[in-house]
Order: structure tokens, then C-alpha cells, then sequence
């Protein structure tokens, strides 16, 4: 093998260079350009940086204090480390299935009867929360979770309705925490079962295995749960009631010699669960959840009377926002969502306002539905045409924009390289220049199409006849929504190429336009079909 | 000289009102550093950019690379203080990218030891343009680079992508330059062979050309 050598680096066969070098020439040349990214929070970086010196000067004065010896030194050592591990990278998380993404917050969509059928009324929906540390949280039809938190060792989650089976991996250190109304459950690496029931207020945790506690509201300061143990709490009468497995109750009182006696064996769990914080227990023998394994043998429940339940150990207080406008009456709760064409957006309607929501025909709407005249004026996405409101599909409300998507590769291909077909182009005309720095700029789109086919969702603003970009929103699959977001900044950078004003940045203090274009990526690229977008706004 | 008084006046205007790309590297450093609170947030975009690109480049256009990118503001938000030369700071954002992508690379090869994942399930990948030869061919070889090692990944970001001196290379993976070329031929040594073992993709880069 002959060897050469370039400079100051050696290189193998040069044929194998050559290769590897064209390799790179492909992705160089075929990349799309990353634009914005969002930027962290500042102001808590600094905030913990500050922290941070303090403690290391607190330790190196406690060090010095103490004299040079060995226990001084590991004093500084634990307290220096300590401090480094609170800023490790947080955990991230992709959302799989055909679930309704807003920010943080992740809504499956509810079970039809479709589904019913096909399923045989078990978990039909298929949407899990994969986290990086291999948690996964599977979502019920229906379920609403949000993720307020993230960090190395765990994460908040809320469950604001619906079921969740959550598996969560054990690591040293772990830190979870689920919420549901004013409980929340603490989790070290385990698999369980949690349902809010918003309506009835009752939370319901079903554990399979590990170890979780259960606090807040009437659970008090924590109520411990075994595997097969099934905790039912209620708000409204102040209640939490857990089932004990026949293995768990079996050996809550194997010192008692109860054995696998029913009533016994309940009191005895009731007297170690009632140590946890609550008031006192009686037994309940009438289990009301549905679906309570027929094995278990033992039902204890935990009474709090007169207990105040947003009081209980200040999980459940007013919120920041309560706190700050007690003025204010608290939102009304939506519906929930009918199905996941009509009203998708279920709660995060009353949350996103919308400047263009499509409930009545629309004034400056355009799509490219004139292909000759078009290309004459250098039109380049020719796939959209036909827009007129719809009533069929919406993400909030009843209407959404219609548009008639027809994907090909036929025609005199653009200078971009690119059929006229392979993509199109949605223009909304705003009607008076609208400021975007610091604003997200969001619309939902619904794609009509063949199961395999994959979408690229890209969003504009115009700026002074400047075409300011996000970035590309991949594999945009058919049969769901999808919500286009971007954050614009005071400047902002232009990555795409002609016909647009390419590099450089730009303001956004003065746009007239907003653009959708949808490029056709995946599966098959010759398809009509239908594309609705619906609620669009910013905030 | 009225002129000249204009022309300077007008430079000062641009440069106050277009923060981001007439900052140079010291003032971007002094910003990030929390000294310009003003410039601040123009300065973490402009970094955000480069380390976005970087972790782009590692794993292919299929991966959006948000949470990675924030996972490397809070590395660079701990290094900056300790960072001397400000002439550093792309190299110090470029390997502080690479290690972020490396790690979570070693991380997914782990789980992929355990849950397999068939080739034909690959999501495609968006490229500019619709020359779908190159879309296949972008595609195969993220596909290849997915199999290979994290560091050879890395080495080849920063040697082919980034287009890095091997001094360089060998100052963002903190190792000797002896080290880092022994270990960049070998490595490019396996990424050229898993290349050539597809014989679709080897043969397109010849057309292209590559091979001879």
C-alpha cells in the first residue's frame, strides 16, 4: 500500500482519501444549512454559576480553617464535586407515535371506535416517551403528560389526564417525579401504572414492580407502594385507598404470623401505611377501579377527614400564576378533543391564540394555483394549489385551510435542482407588518396521503421581501397533526439559497408575509392527496 | 473628509445594529463570558450555529440535534472561564461539540446492542435539492457512519467537514499530533472500507469523483 504524505498529515491510499474526501464533498454539498437554535436560559446559567463559586469558596475556607489535614480536604473534594454534577446535560426525550407535541407537553389522541375494535379494547394507542436514559413512558388514548423539568438524573413529569405506564431505569442517583393534580409519586427505577381521572379527581397507581411513594393531598407526606399494590386517592372525599397484592400483604405481616389472611393481613398494612402520615384506617373492601387484578386479596383504605387538600404539604397551593392574579377566575376546561381530525389541539387551544384560524373564508390567502403563470414568474413549489376552508379536519375550533397537494416529478426542473412538483408553497399576507423578534411563529398542519409518504415542513417570514427561514421540520407523516414552530430572533440568520436572498441575516421587525413549504422527502414522491393547515399564530 | 466622517459613521451604525456577524472572536468571548450582557444573547446564537453545524455533520440530517446543542451551551458555559486565547474559542466550541456527539454516539450504540433496528427503517434524510441519487447516497452513508466508531465519526467531522489541520484536530479531541494521526489514518482507514464494502454508494462517489 503506498502512503503519502499532504502537509503535515499522513494519509493512507490515496484512492481511499479520494473517497473518503468525496464522501465529505456529498454531505457538504448536500446539507441543509442549521439555522437558529434556542438559546439557554441565561440567566439561570449564570444563577448557577454563582452558587457554585460561593459553595467552592465556602469549602476552601472551611478547609483552611480546619488545617491541612486529610478530613479537610475531603471536605473540599465532596463539595467541589457536588456542585459540578448539579449542571450535567439534562436528559432529552423524543415523542413516538401519533401523539399532538406542543412545547413540552404531549397529548395521544383518543381511543376511536375503530381502534376499540381493532384492539379488543386493550392499549390502543401507541405513543411512548422515550427518554435518553431509556425511560419510557407509554401513553393511553386519551392521556395528556407534560414534562415541566428535565435534568441528568430524572425529570418532572405532569399527568394532566388520562393513563401512563411509566418505566423508568434505575440508576444511582435517580430522580423522578410524576404529578398528577396535587399528588405526585416519587420514582427511583421502577414500572407502574399511574391514571388521573381529571373529572373525578382520583388518582389511581398501579405498581408492578420496584418501589414508588405516593404524597400530597391525602396521601400526606407519602404513602410507600410494593409491587401488585394498587393505590386509589381521592380528592373530593379525601380518601386513599391502597390494595395490597396476597405477596405484598403476605409480607407486611410475616413477622405477625398473618399470613395470607384477608382481614388481618389488611390491618396490618393499614397500620404500616398509616405510619406514612395519614390519619388513621379503616378498611374497604369494595375496590373502584375497574380494573383491579382479581388476585388481590387485601384492601386498606386511608382516611384524612377534614383535611384540606391544596393544603396538604404545599404541592397543591394556588399556582405562581394564581398567586399573582387571584383576580382572575381560573380557565374554563376545555373539551376534550373529539377525535383527532376535529379539535386535535385539544388544551392547547385555550393556551396558543391564533391569528388565522379558518372558522370563515379568509382574505389574503394564496398558494401557487396557477402553475403557468408562475413559472413564468419563477414560482418554485407548484405542489399546493386549490386553498378553501374546510370543515372536516381542524386542529382548534371547526375549520381549517384546505389545500389540494399533488407531488411529481414531471416538468423542466428549476435552477434549485428541484421538480416544480416536489414542493409547495403556502403565502399568508398578514394584514399590517408584524414585529416577530422574540416571537414563536407556530401553524398546524394535517397531510392527507399515503402511509408512506414523508413530508419536510419549512416556515418563512418575509421580512422587506427578505425570506427568513426556521429550520427544516422532517418526516411529517400522514394521518396526524403537526405543529411548524420558530422562534425568531433580533437577527437572524438566512441558510437557504436562491431564490431567496441567501447569507447574511436579517430583522424580522417588519413582515408582511408568512410561508409554509412543504417538500415531498420520503417514501413515495408521486402522490395527490389533501393538506390542511389550521391555527396560525405566534406569541 | 465629510465623506470619509460619513463612511465612518455609517460602519458604526452597522456594526451596532448587526451585532452578531461583525463581532469577532474576542468580543464573542468577552459576551458569552457575561462581561456584554448586551451582546450576550447574539454571541450564544452565534455560537449556537457552529455547534448545531458540528453536531449536524456528526449525526446526519435525520436527528434534530436541539437537546445536544443545549447540552453544549452548558459544557461552554463551564469551560469559557478557563478558555485564555479567544483565537480558541472555535476549536473549543468545535471540540466541546464533538464530545457531546460522541458521548451520546457511545450511548446509542449501546442500546442499538439491544434493540435492533432493521436498515430498511431508516428515516430518510432531508437534503437540499431533488437529485434523489444524492438523497440515496447521503442516506447510505449516515447509515454507514451510524455503524462506525464515535471517534472515527469525529475525526471525520472535524478533518473532512470542518476542514481542520490536523493540529487542530488533534486540539479538539485533546490529544498529541502524533496520536491524532496515527489514530485518524487508522481511522479513515475503516471508515474507507465500510465505504467500499456498498458497492452502490462506492460506485456513485467514483462518478462523482472520487475514485479514480
Amino acid at each position: 500500500m503506498t502512503r503519502e504524505r499532504s502537509g503535515d498529515d499522513e494519509v493512507s491510499d490515496p484512492a481511499r482519501e479520494r473517497m473518503i474526501q468525496a464522501a465529505a464533498d456529498l454531505i457538504l454539498e448536500r446539507e441543509i444549512l442549521t439555522g437558529p437554535v434556542p438559546l439557554p436560559d441565561l440567566a439561570a446559567l449564570h444563577g448557577s454559576r454563582r452558587p457554585r463559586r460561593a459553595r467552592r469558596m465556602l469549602a476552601l475556607g472551611v478547609g483552611s480553617f480546619a488545617g491541612a489535614g486529610a478530613i479537610s480536604a475531603a471536605v473540599v473534594a465532596l463539595l467541589v464535586v457536588r456542585g459540578g454534577d448539579r449542571d450535567a446535560g439534562a436528559l432529552s426525550y423524543v415523542v413516538d407515535g401519533a401523539a399532538t407535541v406542543a412545547g413540552d407537553a404531549i397529548e395521544a389522541p383518543p381511543r376511536s371506535s375503530h381502534d376499540r375494535r381493532a384492539a379488543g379494547d386493550v392499549h390502543a394507542s401507541d405513543v411512548n416517551v422515550r427518554f435518553s436514559d431509556g425511560s419510557v413512558v407509554r401513553l393511553d388514548p386519551g392521556a395528556r403528560l407534560e414534562i415541566p423539568r428535565r435534568h441528568a438524573r430524572g425529570a418532572e413529569l405532569r399527568l394532566g389526564g388520562g393513563r401512563a405506564l411509566f418505566a423508568i431505569e434505575h440508576r444511582a442517583g435517580t430522580r423522578w417525579q410524576v404529578d398528577a393534580g396535587p399528588f405526585a409519586v416519587d420514582v427511583t427505577g421502577t414500572r407502574f401504572a399511574a391514571e388521573w381521572r381529571e373529572q373525578g379527581q382520583q388518582l389511581e397507581v398501579r405498581l408492578e414492580s420496584g418501589a414508588v411513594v405516593v404524597r400530597g393531598g391525602a396521601a400526606g407526606p407519602g404513602v410507600t407502594l410494593r409491587p401488585g399494590d394498587v393505590l386509589v386517592a381521592s380528592v373530593r372525599d379525601q380518601r386513599v385507598t391502597v390494595q395490597r397484592s396476597g405477596q405484598s400483604a403476605a409480607r407486611a405481616n410475616e413477622g405477625a404470623g398473618g399470613g395470607e389472611d384477608g382481614s388481618d393481613a389488611a390491618r396490618e398494612s393499614s397500620a404500616e401505611t398509616a405510619a406514612g402520615g395519614a390519619r388513621g384506617g379503616q378498611l374497604d373492601a369494595a375496590d373502584r377501579s375497574p380494573r383491579a387484578p382479581a388476585r388481590a386479596s387485601a384492601s386498606v383504605a386511608l382516611a384524612t377527614p377534614g383535611r384540606d387538600p391544596k393544603r396538604a404539604n404545599g404541592l397543591a397551593g394556588p399556582s405562581w400564576f394564581e398567586r399573582r392574579h387571584p383576580e382572575l377566575e381560573p380557565p374554563p376546561v376545555p373539551p376534550s378533543a373529539p377525535s383527532i381530525l376535529m379539535g386535535a389541539g385539544g388544551t392547547f387551544c385555550l393556551r396558543d391564540g391564533a391569528a388565522f384560524s379558518f372558522e370563515r373564508p379568509d382574505d389574503g390567502l394564496s398558494s401557487a394555483d396557477s402553475p403557468a403563470l408562475l413559472q413564468q414568474r419563477g414560482a418554485y413549489h407548484l405542489a399546493l394549489s386549490r386553498p378553501s376552508v374546510d370543515r372536516s379536519h381542524s386542529w382548534c375550533g371547526s375549520g381549517s385551510l384546505r389545500m389540494a397537494v399533488d407531488f411529481h416529478d414531471r416538468g423542466k426542473p428549476t435552477f434549485l435542482g428541484r421538480f416544480p412538483n416536489q414542493s409547495g408553497l403556502l403565502i399568508v399576507r398578514l394584514p399590517r407588518p408584524q414585529d416577530f423578534t422574540d416571537k414563536t411563529v407556530r401553524m398546524h398542519v394535517f397531510i392527507d396521503g399515503p402511509t408512506g409518504a414523508r413530508l419536510a415542513g419549512q416556515l418563512f417570514v418575509v421580512h422587506h421581501g427578505k425570506w427568513i427561514n426556521g429550520p427544516v421540520m422532517d418526516h411529517l407523516a400522514p394521518g396526524r397533526w403537526w405543529t411548524i414552530s420558530h422562534q425568531f430572533r433580533a437577527e437572524n440568520p438566512i441558510t437557504v439559497g436562491p431564490p431567496y436572498p441567501p447569507g447574511g441575516t436579517s430583522l424580522v421587525t417588519d413582515c408582511d408575509r408568512i410561508a409554509l413549504i412543504l417538500y415531498a422527502t420520503g417514501g413515495p414522491r408521486t402522490w395527490s392527496g389533501t393538506v390542511y393547515v389550521d391555527d396560525i399564530g405566534w406569541r | 473628509m465629510k465623506e470619509g466622517t460619513s463612511s465612518i459613521m455609517v460602519s458604526e451604525i452597522t456594526r451596532r445594529d448587526s451585532r452578531g456577524p461583525v463581532m469577532n472572536d474576542a468580543e464573542v468571548v468577552r459576551a458569552l463570558r457575561g462581561g456584554d450582557r448586551e451582546r450576550e444573547s447574539a454571541a450564544w446564537a452565534r455560537v449556537g450555529i457552529l455547534a448545531r453545524r458540528t453536531v449536524s455533520r456528526f449525526f446526519g440530517p435525520a436527528l434534530d440535534p436541539a437537546d445536544l446543542v443545549q447540552e453544549v451551551f452548558v459544557r461552554l458555559f463551564r469551560r469559557l472561564p478557563s478558555l485564555r486565547d479567544p483565537s480558541e474559542l472555535k476549536a473549543l466550541v468545535i471540540g466541546t461539540s464533538l464530545g457531546v456527539a460522541r458521548n451520546q454516539a457511545r450511548r446509542a450504540r449501546l442500546r442499538r446492542l439491544v434493540a435492533f433496528r432493521a436498515p430498511a427503517d431508516l428515516p430518510d434524510v432531508a437534503v437540499r435539492g431533488a437529485d434523489l441519487e444524492a438523497r440515496e447516497a447521503v442516506r447510505r452513508l449516515y447509515s454507514i457512519m451510524e455503524g462506525a466508531r464515535a471517534e472515527d465519526r469525529s475525526f471525520f467531522v472535524a478533518r473532512y467537514l470542518e476542514k481542520m489541520e490536523v493540529a487542530e484536530v488533534a486540539v479538539v479531541h485533546g490529544l498529541s499530533l502524533a496520536t491524532t494521526k496515527r489514530r485518524l489514518s487508522r481511522a479513515m482507514d475503516r471508515i474507507g472500507r465500510r465505504i467500499a464494502r456498498d458497492q452502490a454508494l462506492a460506485a456513485y462517489l467514483s462518478e462523482t469523483g472520487g475514485l479514480p
